[in-house]
Order: structure tokens, then sequence, then C-alpha cells
């Protein structure tokens, strides 16, 4: 193996085992939110690409992690922020209408009907009032915490939470 | 639920409705492990490791090392052939079973015992495949011609012989696109790896190293390693290992794998 010289600073398992204690201590960090992540994820880019997005989530999330700070939110929100800016670069760079209706299909199984039913209506909701839907009740952030999350204001979350309400007692009821 | 003040007050009925969807939502995914960051502590010790420089020993990418093959696979025994490799793969063809990750090298295979396989990927031909048959990556044609083919099947910018910028751009998306042979959900996820990866290929363009695939063996994922070193440009050598799961993705192999082919 070639490495050139300015490189080489170290070898063997005394160095590699110091290292991975940063790693650990950032795994720690995300791991309690890595499963609101996915589900997010999923209902942002559809399952095949929900992983890709929170990998690509979390290698930013890596990256800048000097510039979490707690006054200004939740673990979890700045987490989901990242995450949605990611699912919106990935919509833009690919440009593929298909990325902005949500594949998911939820899961299977008898005991989940009532849980389609709900994850069809809501797929059914205009992009924006599906993500204040999905930031408030699944990732179950406070209203402010969405507003910062999807770039909105307070109270354009709660018009967007409630014509999202509207709809899916509408949908739901006739379902 | 969040306990805020709505302006229009939503029935209890829905409001019960939806707070059980996404806890159900949430609860699915915990119950399907998923090891985004947890392959950081399952890094194989490689025998003999080099790492990156000062920097990388802050970062997450100094845990996955750079390993030498020759020492890492010793030649394998003639007598132990022929083997279960060939019975897996067939000689000089090995096909993905995995039609999302058909990387499809020519070489040939030898046993090297407990359980390993040896490919040989000296033979001049080799490239990797996206699923529609997309060439991604071809030992054996020049990095500008790559660029070009690259270009055409993936509708990025053209290249400048030697602008730096649209080589970067290109292996960029390169990398999204060849990490997807890794992002198949039959593996766990490697995120800090890649981010590791990205990092540090950013930082050291000339460093050497591996490209990991999916692997399956006996319907077993595997590890698989491809070697590319840039001063020859042509020591390649496969090697997989039936050892425990495919927990690391090796992307941080990746980037280096492109820069090799990119002469970077």
């Amino acid at each position: 193996v070639q490495v050139t010289g300015s490189d080489r600073v170290g070898r063997g398992d005394d160095v590699i085992a110091a290292v991975p204690a940063v790693a650990r201590a950032f795994e720690q960090w995300v791991s309690p939110y890595l499963a609101v992540m996915r589900a997010v994820a999923v209902r942002e880019v559809g399952a095949a690409d929900g992983d890709d997005l929170v990998q690509d989530a979390l290698i930013r999330a890596w990256r800048r992690r000097e510039t979490f700070r707690p006054d200004r939110g939740s673990i979890k929100s700045w987490l989901i922020a990242i995450l949605m800016d990611q699912a919106r670069r990935r919509r833009t760079r690919l440009r593929d209408p298909r990325l902005h209706h949500v594949p998911y299909q939820g899961v299977s199984g008898p005991e989940d009907g009532d849980r389609l039913d709900v994850e069809d209506a809501i797929r059914r909701l205009p992009m924006r009032q599906r993500q204040v839907v999905t930031m408030f009740y699944l990732a179950d952030l406070p209203i402010d915490e969405v507003a910062a999350v999807l770039s909105l204001r307070p109270g354009s979350v709660k018009a967007h939470l409630a014509r999202a309400r509207e709809t899916l007692r509408t949908l739901l009821e006739t379902q | 639920m969040n306990g805020d003040g709505m302006d229009d007050q939503p029935t209890a009925d829905l409001e019960t409705t939806l707070t059980a969807w996404g806890r159900a939502a949430v609860r699915t995914e915990e119950q399907s492990p998923r090891s985004y960051a947890s392959a950081t502590s399952q890094v194989p010790r490689p025998r003999r490791a080099i790492l990156a420089s000062a920097a990388a020993i802050t970062a997450l990418a100094s845990t996955v090392a750079i390993w030498n093959s020759r020492e890492t696979h010793s030649p394998p025994p003639a007598a132990l052939t022929p083997a279960p490799c060939q019975q897996q793969f067939g000689t000089g063809r090995v096909d993905s079973e995995f039609q999302s990750l058909p990387p499809t090298i020519t070489v040939a295979l030898t046993y090297a015992g407990n359980g390993r396989c040896t490919i040989d990927a000296h033979a001049p031909h080799l490239e990797l495949r996206d699923s529609k048959q997309r060439v991604l990556l071809e030992q054996d044609q020049s990095a500008t011609y790559d660029l070009r083919r690259i270009k055409s099947s993936w509708g990025v910018s053209e290249p400048r012989p030697t602008s730096t910028p649209s080589t970067c751009s290109l292996r960029r998306r390169m990398q999204t696109t060849a990490s997807r042979y890794l992002s198949n959900k039959r593996f766990p996820r490697c995120s800090l790896y890649r981010a590791a990866a990205k990092a540090r290929s950013a930082r050291y363009p000339t460093f050497d190293g591996a490209l990991e695939l999916p692997w399956l063996e006996n319907g077993r994922p595997v590890r698989a390693w491809l070697w590319i070193r840039p001063a020859s440009g042509s020591a390649v050598d496969w090697t997989t290992g039936s050892q425990a799961s495919f927990d690391d993705c090796g992307a941080d192999h990746l980037a280096r794998v492109h820069h090799s082919e990119h002469g970077s």
C-alpha cells in the first residue's frame, strides 16, 4: 500500500484503537433518532431511497456536528431538518417527478389495516401539508420546531396542520 | 402529543388516530434494526493498518484502515482447487445475485481454504455495471474515456480533462451512484463510513484502496473487496471471505477507487 509520506502518521492497532471513541460518541448521539429519521425519510422519498436519505443526512450531521446548538432546538429537530434538506436537495438534483409523490406503501399485515388507511390518507395530502403532519405527529416535534425544520412561520404550520386535519377527517370518514 | 395550542382543535378521534399512526410508524422502524451508525463498532481489525493523517485520527475516516491484500490473503494452495468458489460462481465470471447490484467481473477464481475465495482480477478486463448494464468502472480504459462513458450514461456535465472542479463534480456523482451498490436493503447501511470516505477522499485524493461490494456466498452475504492501486493502475485483486455479515460496507474505500480510476 502506498501512502504519501506526509500523510503517514502512524500504523498499528494502538493508533486505530484510539479513534472509534469519536465515532461511538456520535453514534450514541444520533442512535435514538434513527428510527424516526427513517420513518420520515421513507415518507419523503419512498422506501427504496429512504435509507440512502438517512445516510446522506447522517453524513451531513457528522460533518456539521460542531454546528449544533442545543439552545436553538433539539437534536431530533436538528437531525430532521438536515434530513428534510437532503430530501429537498435530492428532489432538486434528480428532478424526478416521482419523488414528489411518496410511494411509501406502509407495512403489510392484517393488524395494520387502520394504519394503512391513515397512511394512504396522509399520502394524498399536498406535499407541505403531508410534511407538517409527518413532522408533528410522527416526528413528534412541537410547532415551533416544525416551523424551523420546514422553514415556515409557526402560524403557517398551524394553518397547514388545520387544512390537513380537515382533509384527513374527510378522507378517513369516507374510507 | 405536542400540546401546542391550535387554531382549530382537532377532534379527539382524529388526534388519537394520527398520534397512533405516528407512534406506530416509528415503532415499526425501531423493530427493524439497521446499522447506520453501529457499523463503527464492527470495523474488522486489520493485521496491518496505515492511518491517513493526523487529521484523520480525529475523523471517523481513520477507523477504516487500508489493508495490504497480499498480506491479508495468502495465495491459495493449489491442492484445494477445484473449490466452492467455482461451484458457486462459475469459473471466470462472477455475477451478483442481486439484480440491483450486479458486478460482473471477468476474472479467475481460486479457493483459498477456510471458505475463502480469491478472485484474481489481474486480467486486463474488469468492469462494473449497474442494473441497467451501464458501465460504472472500467479497469482497462483510460480515465478520460471513463469519464466520457460515465458522462454519457449519467448525464453529468462534460468534464474538461484538466479541470479539477469538473472532475470533482463527476467524482461526487459517481460516489453517489456507486454507493448504491452498497445501498441494497439487504445490507446494513454504513453512513459513517461514507461520511468518512467523502471527508478523507476530499483531502487525500492520492490514496489507493479498495472497493467493497455486496456479495453472496451460499446465500449469505460476505465481504468482498476490490483493490486498486493508483500507482500502477492495474494491480487489482478480489478477495472474499465468509466472515460475519456484511456489516461494514467499506464505502471508505469506494471513494479511493474513484480517485484511482480518475488518476486524481
